[in-house]
């Protein structure tokens, strides 16, 4: 008894940890995104805002995956 | 969910709030200040509009101010030029009638220094013939008869002969006018008898002038026209010398 | 003049900073106890306050909501009488707003377009300040430090210790496995400590670290996108979801387009999950690897997260807003090709 309580407080917590490997997923994709669009200011700076405000958003969709793997984590966590 | 603190009650009062706010905000900020930011467009627009308007305008008007300024300049050279004239024509009648009035006083100190040498020397013709008579009885050495001597005195200066002038006997005269000159003043009487003399034979309408010359020294020379009879002393005497010489 | 003037600054400055710094490792390392900072208590919900309203109470999140709303509403109030002024040009703490607001309105003008800009203003320019400000304002100090003083419900704290009469501070060197937490301040006015083993249960907290306000925030978000979008396109909106016609159309991708609508349905859902779960996972993460970093290593490394934490405010209040304005402007707009008479 004193064993699985154990056992599944640890399984819980390498559980949420292993959730988060899904943010590598979202680092990757903002990274691309940040580097395509600085390319893209680059050879066309005039385009900068335009550029910006659509890497934003490009950004923010990828990083919802990151935060659906965060929200996974915390219900693991705090909720089970 | 009560574990991540999800709860109907805090929610419903976050959204609440978040509800008054936007109302609050939409009153207070937003409506007041992107009414305010549209306006600044719109009058940031029409002070760039206003300003290439007036940028116009003020070429136009340097452009205008210059044509007035030319302008000006012509009409402020015309002015000059015609006060100039002005004063130029102004400065010749001035002169002219100066001139004319100066020339006006000559004349007439001319003629009364006539006038006051014509009766000196019809003064002095009485003596002359009294001395003439006196030198002739001295040189002849009888006494002619005074009445006679006087006529022929008269005679020779006046050209008058019997109330005839000598001169006109037997020539055609036709002119307007007509200039008689003698050597001394001819008297009144004398001057009517030669006056209607050539009258008559120059027609009632001419004028008759009468001019004093002592040069001719006696007789008379007259002139009608184009025509100069020549009967005085002078002219005799240079006859004489051209047949002489 | 100008060559001394700047470097004598300079070094004010430096000096001004190192002080700090030594100030900061005199009291993480050599100082009283009273001054080491705490191992911070990770705590999810929001924690009540005490107070009450109509039967509500009132967490630490909703206090500090209600701050940044006091301060939107002073801001908001003197942008209003600027504006009652009639004057175009603002000064001072004014023009500050009113850049924003500008700011704000010009994206909106360029993707929603003047006419409905300022119909969807009030909700995304309000989603916009209030999480700018609720960020701005969760990085005063004191927030999340100055608090009751309660007993830990987990059993493990730390002693009081009385600083002056009637204000505790908690000491990171006496561990009491009892009952017990962190913090600062208590205001029982009984000579004795409040607790044995104390926690502080800090008065303002960051909204965004409390999932009832982002998800207030997605929520208000994606159903006032319903409502913009049957506003703007009346009923025709909801063919977005449910496209019978294109069902009845005979096209062959006909039901494939059906299970694309009910797709757009779970969309709008997936919608709030990652709205109110993007702010808050970078405002409670932020804030979390603050007090942990300062917990580990309290000198030099702090700041520049702090700094990183302004940076991370402005930008998730920006992406909000700027979701929230694409999403709404993509359904004023009809998708389907028969909708596209309506505009």
């Amino acid at each position: 008894m004193e064993f699985n309580e154990f056992f599944v407080l640890g399984m819980k917590l390498l559980g949420a940890g292993m959730a988060m490997l899904g943010a590598i997923g979202a680092g990757v994709g903002v990274g691309i995104a940040a580097s395509g669009g600085v390319q893209a200011m680059g050879r066309n700076p005039d385009a900068a805002p335009i550029i910006q405000t659509n890497m934003i958003l490009g950004m923010a969709f990828a990083e919802a995956v990151a935060i659906y793997a965060l929200a996974v984590a915390l219900i693991i966590i705090f909720a089970t | 969910m009560e574990a991540l603190g999800i709860n109907l009650g805090f929610f419903l009062f976050q959204v609440f709030n978040f509800s008054i706010l936007a109302i609050l905000l939409y009153a207070f900020a937003y409506k007041p200040l992107v009414n305010m930011l549209e306006q600044r467009k719109t009058k940031i627009a029409q002070g760039l509009e206003d300003a290439q308007v007036a940028a116009e305008a003020r070429a136009n008007a340097e452009r205008e101010a210059e044509k007035v300024l030319a302008d000006a300049q012509t009409k402020a050279s015309n002015v000059v030029r015609d006060a100039t004239e002005r004063a130029e024509a102004a400065g010749r009648e001035v002169r002219a009638e100066m001139e004319a009035e100066a020339a006006k006083a000559k004349d007439v100190a001319l003629a009364e220094a006539a006038v006051e040498r014509d009766r000196m020397l019809a003064d002095v013709r009485g003596q002359i013939a009294a001395l003439a008579m006196a030198a002739t009885q001295k040189l002849v050495g009888e006494a002619l008869d005074e009445k006679r001597q006087h006529a022929l005195l008269d005679e020779f200066f006046s050209g008058v002969k019997a109330g005839k002038v000598v001169v006109l006997e037997g020539t055609a005269l036709a002119g307007s006018s007509a200039e008689i000159t003698s050597a001394l003043p001819l008297t009144e009487a004398e001057q009517n008898t030669v006056k209607k003399d050539v009258l008559s034979k120059i027609g009632d309408q001419a004028t008759v002038a009468f001019r004093v010359d002592p040069s001719i020294l006696g007789g008379l020379v007259i002139r009608v026209g184009d025509k100069v009879l020549d009967n005085s002393v002078a002219g005799q005497m240079e006859g004489l010398r051209q047949k002489l010489v | 003049m100008s060559d001394t003037k700047p470097k004598k600054r300079f070094h004010v400055k430096t000096l001004l900073i190192l002080l700090l710094v030594a100030a900061g490792a005199y009291a993480a390392f050599w100082g009283p106890s009273i001054l080491k900072p705490v191992n911070p208590v990770v705590v999810l919900p929001g924690e009540h306050t005490g107070l009450s309203l109509f039967g509500l109470e009132i967490t630490n999140t909703m206090l500090a909501t209600l701050l940044a709303d006091v301060i939107l509403i002073v801001m908001g109030f003197s942008a209003w009488r600027f504006a009652k002024s009639g004057q175009l040009v603002p000064k001072g703490f004014v023009n500050a707003f009113e850049a924003i607001v500008e700011f704000l309105w010009n994206s909106i003008e360029s993707s929603a377009g003047a006419k409905w800009g300022r119909r969807i203003m009030p909700v995304v320019a309000t989603i916009f300040l209030l999480i700018f400000v609720a960020n701005m304002v969760k990085l005063v100090p004191g927030f999340e430090s100055i608090g009751w003083m309660e007993e830990s419900p987990h059993g493990e704290g730390y002693a009081a210790v009385q600083l002056i009469p009637g204000v505790y501070t908690i000491d990171k060197t006496q561990p009491v496995t009892l009952e017990h937490a962190e913090g600062e301040e208590a205001t029982h006015t009984e000579g004795e400590a409040p607790c044995q083993a104390c926690e502080v249960v800090p008065w303002f907290r960051g909204s965004a670290t409390d999932l009832n306000f982002t998800i207030a925030l997605a929520v208000i978000t994606v159903v006032m996108t319903q409502v913009y979008g049957v506003w703007a396109l009346g009923p025709g909106y909801f063919s977005k979801f449910m496209p019978f016609k294109e069902l009845v159309s005979g096209n062959p991708f006909g039901i494939i387009n059906f299970a694309v609508g009910f797709l757009e349905i779970i969309l709008e859902f997936a919608k709030i999950l990652s709205f109110a779960f993007r702010l808050f996972g970078n405002i409670f993460a932020g804030a979390l690897l603050l007090s942990i970093i300062g917990a580990l290593l309290p000198i030099v490394i702090p700041p520049v997260l702090y700094i990183f934490e302004v940076f991370f405010g402005i930008i998730q209040a920006y992406v909000f807003f700027l979701l929230a304005v694409v999403f709404i402007s993509g359904a004023l707009v009809s998708h389907s090709d028969h909708g596209e008479e309506h505009h």
